[in-house]
């Protein structure tokens, strides 16, 4: 995945928390090729440079809101090429609806207080540039909690539960393997359990996956 | 008898010796002579037959005489009268005044030049309107102006204005009401004046041995009465001057209630203001600071294998940030709740203020302010946030923050040498203040020319708890 070096262009308001993450990137090896503080800046630096991915903040200058949000539906519809990984103070289900909508491929969505756990953010980041997604645990566990589909959950064992919470996070079998410590076919055999039982046909792994699951968590 | 029991009742009603002892100075025209009223009443009471009278209880016919003509030396009494007799006077004066007046400026109307006399018209009713009300202070009537509509450009304003109208409507009441009201005030003084002086019934009595003494009787009896009518009337004519032209306390009252209720407004916008801002120096400040700290620990976490150099640095890194959060959370946590305030008083807190700024402020707090609770935090609030837009906006190389006392009110100025320019309707921060400032019924006024010098004075009263609409 890392033949190439990833152009990353990182947009947040707090200098702080941008100093940091440039350097975590740069340190990484990445490449920051601008690192921005508003949502306009962010625009005009994707223009400029093409980058492979951004890394934005939700709130932004002026009015505090949803600003990076709204910037990065917004690149997403002008250059679908670029990757957008959306950081959030707190999350809510209704902006990662919102960027979640459409494609997910290249989207990721996650608290700010990933980027603490270093690894697990690098690899989503990766993911994301990559064509995948990462959908925060918190956000998917609030669409679990309010899904309608409870009686059909309920129907999962625990494992084949923490299966569909990580698919649905954006991990491929690989990772969900390395994250539960299992061996990869135990995983598969994990997840056609899931798919039969809640009656998802599935084609293959990858982001389209993650839009299946949430899609079918989300239904009425 | 008389004189005697003059000072015995000077004592018991507390009046001062001189002014009793002697007869009102300012006595109205009708009442005789004191010297005189008392010979009549003693020849009435007790003097004139004593064989008939053989047997009563002397002392106890004595207290009910004192009783009955204390009021006789309550000069209070004898104010009422001349205030009586006074409006009696000018009632029909200001009124015919004003009716001559009034036909002057309509008959003018129709020349135009009346248009321009409408204003001085009801400048004149006023007038008239206040010297009423001057008089009734007399009789102790303190009766505060209603208030009157401006009167604008060419006084036109006024014709349309219910208030001034209300002013002449009392002007026509009074000039009937007045005389009448003297008349019943001082019906009892003329009864015993017509009966001691008038020669003609007095003579055609005295052949009547009978009808005299009745006639004496009912002197007598007047005489006591006289200073009670004179100030009940008086009291009366006050009271019906007040409702025409003191205060309406129901307006006074709805004025208030509006008052409050858009001060409570501002409050509550200020707290929303001051919420989201806490909220937002929490989220941005605090927290981002936090995964920052995170983010190098987490990175030196990964390098102290690799490159034990740098994950030092990064620990570095993340031990200063920790400093500047602490800092943070503390300038947050005071803008909360002083607890230095409660601990140690305004002097103490207000130091604490000013002692991690980038520039010399100097504090004075009055040693003896005497303030309560809430005042005592709205000050320290008022402070605190001009001692911040200071060091955020100014870009003063000095400041000062004063607080005296005076009379009733504290008095907060903080003073800052900086650019000056100060926008009193933009920014959270002024409104946050004057919200502040308004809930103590205090006042602020801001002085801040573009380049300066910025001064923000607060006023408020130093005791604010429940106070009389």
């Amino acid at each position: 995945m890392s033949e190439r070096t990833l152009r990353v262009v990182v947009a947040d308001d707090s200098v702080l928390l941008r100093d940091g993450i440039v350097r975590l990137l740069n340190d990484s090896g990445f490449e920051v090729v601008a690192a921005v503080g508003d949502a306009d800046a962010l625009l005009d630096a994707v223009t400029e440079h093409e980058p492979d991915l951004c890394v934005v903040d939700v709130r932004m200058p002026p009015t505090h809101t949803d600003e990076g949000l709204r910037a990065a539906i917004e690149i997403r519809r002008r250059t679908p090429t670029v990757a957008v990984l959306v950081l959030s103070q707190y999350v809510e289900e209704r902006y990662a609806a919102e960027l979640l909508e459409g494609d997910v491929a290249g989207v990721g969505y996650l608290l700010k207080d990933r980027v603490i756990d270093v690894d697990d953010f690098l690899s989503s980041l990766r993911r994301v540039a990559g064509g995948g997604s990462a959908v925060d645990a918190e956000v998917v566990s609030q669409i679990l909690g309010r899904s309608k589909r409870g009686s059909e959950l309920d129907r999962l064992t625990p494992r084949e539960r923490e299966v569909l919470n990580l698919m649905a996070e954006g991990l491929s079998n690989a990772g969900i393997a390395e994250r539960l410590v299992v061996s990869h076919g135990a995983v598969e055999k994990h997840i056609s359990n899931v798919f039969m039982k809640l009656g998802l046909d599935i084609e293959d792994g990858g982001h389209r996956r993650v839009l299946a699951v949430l899609t079918y968590l989300r239904a009425e | 008898m008389t004189s005697g029991s003059s000072t015995s009742s000077d004592a018991t009603r507390g009046h001062t010796g001189g002014v009793s002892e002697l007869p009102p100075p300012n006595s109205p025209p009708a009442p005789p002579p004191p010297g005189a009223s008392r010979a009549g009443s003693s020849d009435a009471s007790s003097g004139s037959s004593p064989g008939l009278f053989d047997g009563w209880d002397w002392d106890r016919v004595r207290a009910v005489a004192e009783q009955w003509y204390r009021p006789l030396l309550d000069v209070d009494a004898w104010k009422a009268l001349g205030y009586l007799a006074l409006g009696a006077l000018t009632g029909p004066v200001f009124f015919a005044l004003m009716m001559g007046a009034g036909a002057v400026v309509f008959g003018l109307v129709f020349v135009a030049v009346g248009l321009l006399l409408i204003g001085p018209f009801f400048g004149l009713v006023a007038v008239f309107a206040r010297a009423e009300r001057a008089m009734a202070r007399w009789v102790g009537f303190d009766i505060p102006p209603r208030p009157v509509g401006a009167a604008g450009r060419l006084g036109w304003r006024t014709i349309t204005d219910p208030e001034r109208w209300r002013q002449v409507g009392f002007l026509a009441v009074n000039t009937l009401l007045a005389p009448v009201l003297f008349g019943f005030g001082s019906f009892a003084h003329s009864l015993v004046v017509q009966v001691v002086f008038g020669d003609g019934q007095a003579g055609g009595f005295l052949t009547v041995p009978i009808s005299t003494l009745l006639a004496l009787a009912l002197a007598a009896v007047a005489l006591g009465a006289a200073p009670r009518l004179a100030l009940f009337f008086a009291q009366l004519k006050a009271r019906i001057t007040a409702w025409f032209l003191g205060p309406d306390e129901l307006a006074i009252a709805r004025q208030r209630v509006s008052t409050l209720s858009s001060q409570r407004e501002d409050i509550l916008d200020a707290v929303a203001a001051e919420r989201r801002r806490i909220e937002r120096n929490l989220h941005d400040g605090v927290q981002q600071q936090l995964v920052a700290i995170g983010l190098d620990l987490g990175m030196a976490e990964q390098q102290i294998e690799r490159d034990p150099e740098r994950a030092r640095e990064l620990l570095g890194l993340a031990r200063e940030k920790v400093q500047g959060s602490i800092g943070e959370l503390r300038q947050l946590g005071r803008g909360l709740h002083p607890a230095i305030l409660e601990d140690r008083g305004l002097d103490a807190a207000l130091s604490a203020v000013v002692s991690g700024a980038s520039i010399p402020i100097a504090v004075h707090v009055d040693p003896d302010l005497d303030l309560s609770t809430d005042v005592a935090e709205t000050v320290y609030f008022v402070a605190n946030e001009a001692v911040a837009n200071v060091l955020k906006h100014a870009a003063a190389r000095t400041a000062s923050v004063n607080v005296s006392r005076n009379a009733a009110n504290v008095r907060v100025v903080v003073h800052d040498d900086g650019e000056g320019g100060v926008d009193a309707t933009k920014g959270t921060g002024i409104a946050g203040i004057r919200a502040r400032v308004h809930a103590v019924d205090g006042s602020l006024t801001i002085s801040s020319p573009t380049g300066g010098p910025t001064t923000l004075v607060a006023e408020l009263p130093r005791q604010h708890g429940d106070r009389d609409v």
